[in-house]
């Protein structure tokens, strides 16, 4: 179908419609799947120690797993928040100003994905451990 | 083909025309999905201080608005999930018809619903 909406986007994850469609699917199941082992660590774990807690989440496989979920989340947000803001940030709701208004959310959106990542890995691969954040 | 159907209706009037549980159950979706992204830092906070040390695992679940907001995290979590399984069973070509559309969207309701209370308790109690 001819893309007749007015938005040329460059902003898109991917660049193609079916491969940001098919990683929304991918990094929803990843992440569904991390909130489910999440919940049931809680579940089985009455009133949860500090020792408990981070001795799980520092586990070999649920440091991979959160990398994984981090990964997954840029992605998942990302193509959401594309979403949203192609659908409701258009120039038939708002006038002339939805694409330049668009433009600054996508980016402010995408280097907040940017610094979420970072931060994501540093809490479970950096010297995160360690430091408080204030 | 150029077609007559209305386009860039504003969201307000949708939702007034469309009352269906099916839109409902769609906007607050994506609602939740812009809640979650927007409390991404809160939960990697949360998180960074949860595994720091005892002293700010203790202090960070001590605070009432900390928990309270990490219930609202949890509670779009519970929202999103569920709608999402719903919406990978629809990918799937299920519940696409008007009645089984319904249906999925009120049976989504009442499983996010009791997800929401049973966190609420869980995460500020």
């Amino acid at each position: 179908m001819k893309n007749d909406s007015g938005i040329k986007s460059a902003t898109g994850l991917t660049g193609s419609g079916s491969r940001d469609w098919i990683i929304q699917r991918i990094s929803g199941v990843v992440l569904a799947v991390y909130s489910v082992v999440l919940l049931g660590f809680f579940l089985t774990h009455g009133n949860v120690s500090f020792v408990e807690w981070s001795e799980f989440m520092t586990s070999l496989p649920m440091r991979l797993f959160s990398l994984l979920a981090v990964l997954a989340l840029a992605g998942h947000a990302w193509v959401g928040m594309w979403t949203v803001f192609t659908d409701y940030i258009t120039t038939g709701k708002l006038g002339s100003s939805a694409a330049g208004l668009r433009l600054v959310l996508q980016s402010l959106m995408i280097i907040a994905i940017l610094v979420f990542l970072f931060w994501g890995i540093m809490i479970f691969w950096g010297n995160g451990f360690g430091v408080v954040a204030v | 083909m150029k077609s007559n159907r209305p386009i860039d209706l504003p969201l307000s009037q949708v939702i007034s025309v469309n009352r269906s549980p099916i839109a409902i159950a769609s906007i607050l979706h994506r609602i939740s999905g812009i809640i979650l992204f927007l409390l991404i830092p809160v939960m990697l906070w949360i998180l960074q201080n949860s595994l720091a040390s005892p002293e700010s695992f203790e202090a960070i679940f001590d605070n009432v608005l900390v928990r309270f907001l990490a219930w609202i995290f949890v509670a779009a979590i519970a929202y999103h999930f569920v709608m999402g399984i719903k919406h990978l069973f629809a990918d799937m070509g299920m519940n696409e018809e008007l009645k089984s559309g319904r249906a999925a969207s009120m049976i989504s309701f009442v499983i996010a619903a009791i997800l929401i209370v049973a966190s609420f308790v869980w995460v500020m109690f």
